[in-house]
């Protein structure tokens, strides 16, 4: 326990993140810190402004025309809207993993392969077979997909495939993992094993992940942060915040007596 | 006021045990009531119906249990929910304690009447156990208001029973040493002395249970608390 109460490293932060998609507003102002090699999860109520937030940081809101994002919102400190900023770069430093699993219609070793190349990562083929290795051994894949690389990714099953596009964000060595709730199309098996990934890769990178399984941001976050109305509610220990929560708000949501 | 649940069933599964429990406290209050009354009367009859009586309590206790596992898994409590839940497993295994505690003295009911003096010197228990059973009362009524502004006041009144208890302790000493005869009775009176005193430990352990359900952090420790009978000596 004490090592995780220790003060950790800020790895990205926001101050008075507000969002509009056109005039109407999605968050309303949040100040919302996010600590280096720890899962922080991020829980509420759908529309509460959750995954929007969790886009904002790696500007995959830019692809929306009307979404407009004000505040700051820094990765190590620096500011990632500068528009100074490498958009490609700060994708490869802040990955994602989304709801459905989407691998490309290639094979598993091209679903791995394609981040490195464009990122110029590998100089030579053995370079992008050892990050193939690497990579998918990293999401838990690669005892059960070493003999099939270069069948397609799209015949895998459902976890298989989430666990490929894990082990595609983390190809280009990534520093932050943002997961839009990656269990949601998954078994419970496969659930479980995203899980203990989670656990395994919280060692290396930090993770944002936005669940709506109160559960699972029980057992895989070290913080969480209730969303409401794009109000940032309350953020705090996980451990408090599904024992023993300070808001109202937050007490009603996680037992179940919203609405 | 706290809002309902979303799922109605979720609500009407916590009201249970709620209910459940109350109903188990209403219960122990009557067996230690009964128990004491047999012993103070030598009313045999009254004791073997408080014996009967306390396979309620058993089977309220496995009741509690079995929902409340069940309920574990179907719904996941959170929060509030969790912490009441788990108070009610641990606050129904006190009750069903006080229960055997009560029984304990009924079951003594028959040897200690059979001895001309042993109602005479029963009669020290009454006290004791009037407080025992204010204590029980004070903090089953906390759980059903759900407030514990005053728990603190409520524990620390344990210490009077514990006195009483002491006190007790050194009368029954005492008669066994004015006649040896006294000896088989007032070892009996010792244990039933000593099974009140035990309710009054009960009780105080609802109270960290309902004080922890509600504010959702334990109660400060470090309360001195625990009878002086083991520093009692001959002189």
């Amino acid at each position: 326990m004490d090592g995780e109460t220790e003060t950790p490293k800020v790895k990205m932060a926001g101050k008075g993140v507000e969002v509009f998609y056109g005039s109407k507003q999605a968050i309303n102002g949040i100040d919302l810190e996010v600590y280096e090699r720890q899962v922080t999860a991020l829980i509420g109520p759908s529309g509460c402004g959750k995954s929007t937030y969790l886009r904002c940081l790696n500007r995959m809101n830019d692809t929306i025309d009307i979404c407009k994002v004000k505040g700051l919102l820094t990765l190590d400190g620096e500011d990632i809207y500068d528009p100074n900023i490498d958009v490609v770069e700060l994708r490869a430093r802040v990955g994602m993993v989304f709801q459905k699993p989407n691998p490309f219609p290639k094979s598993i070793h091209e679903n791995i392969t394609y981040g490195p190349r464009i990122h110029g990562l590998a100089k030579s083929k053995a370079d992008l077979d050892v990050i193939v290795e690497k990579s998918l051994r990293g999401a838990g894949l690669w005892e059960e997909v070493k003999d099939r690389l270069h069948e397609p990714g799209t015949g895998l099953s459902g976890g298989q495939q989430q666990r490929l596009c894990i082990a595609r964000a983390i190809a280009v060595q990534p520093e932050v993992i943002l997961m839009d709730e990656p269990c949601s199309a998954l078994d419970p098996i496969a659930t479980a094993i995203v899980e203990e990934l989670i656990g395994e890769l919280r060692e290396q990178y930090t993770i944002v992940i936005v669940t709506h399984s109160m559960q699972q941001a029980a057992r895989v976050s070290q913080r969480t942060a209730m969303f409401h109305l794009g109000d940032l509610v309350e953020v705090d220990d996980t451990e408090t915040i599904f024992t023993n929560p300070s808001e109202k708000r937050t007490q009603d949501y996680i037992t179940g007596r919203f609405g | 006021m706290i809002k309902q649940h979303t799922v109605s069933a979720f609500e009407d599964e916590m009201q249970f045990l709620t209910h459940k429990i109350a109903e188990m406290g209403g219960h122990a209050e009557k067996m230690i009531g009964q128990s004491v009354k047999a012993l103070t009367t030598g009313d045999v009859e009254l004791a073997r119906a408080v014996i009967k009586d306390d396979m309620r309590l058993d089977e309220g206790q496995r009741e509690i249990d079995d929902k409340a596992v069940l309920l574990i898994a179907q719904r996941q409590p959170m929060a509030s929910d969790l912490r009441e839940v788990f108070a009610n497993i641990r606050i129904s295994s006190d009750l069903e304690r006080v229960g055997d505690m009560a029984k304990g003295i009924a079951k003594r009911v028959s040897s200690v009447s059979e001895y001309s003096h042993g109602v005479k010197f029963a009669r020290g228990l009454e006290h004791l156990s009037e407080l025992a059973s204010a204590q029980l009362k004070e903090v089953l009524d906390c759980y059903g208001t759900r407030s514990v502004d005053d728990v603190n006041n409520i524990i620390e009144r344990d210490e009077e029973i514990d006195a009483m208890y002491t006190s007790l302790f050194r009368e029954l000493l005492t008669y066994m040493m004015e006649d040896p005869r006294n000896i088989t009775t007032c070892t009996h009176l010792l244990f039933c002395a000593k099974n009140i005193e035990r309710i009054g430990d009960h009780a105080t352990n609802i109270a960290e249970a309902t004080y922890y359900m509600v504010k959702g952090h334990k109660l400060d420790p470090a309360r001195p608390n625990e009878d002086k009978t083991h520093k009692v000596s001959l002189d």
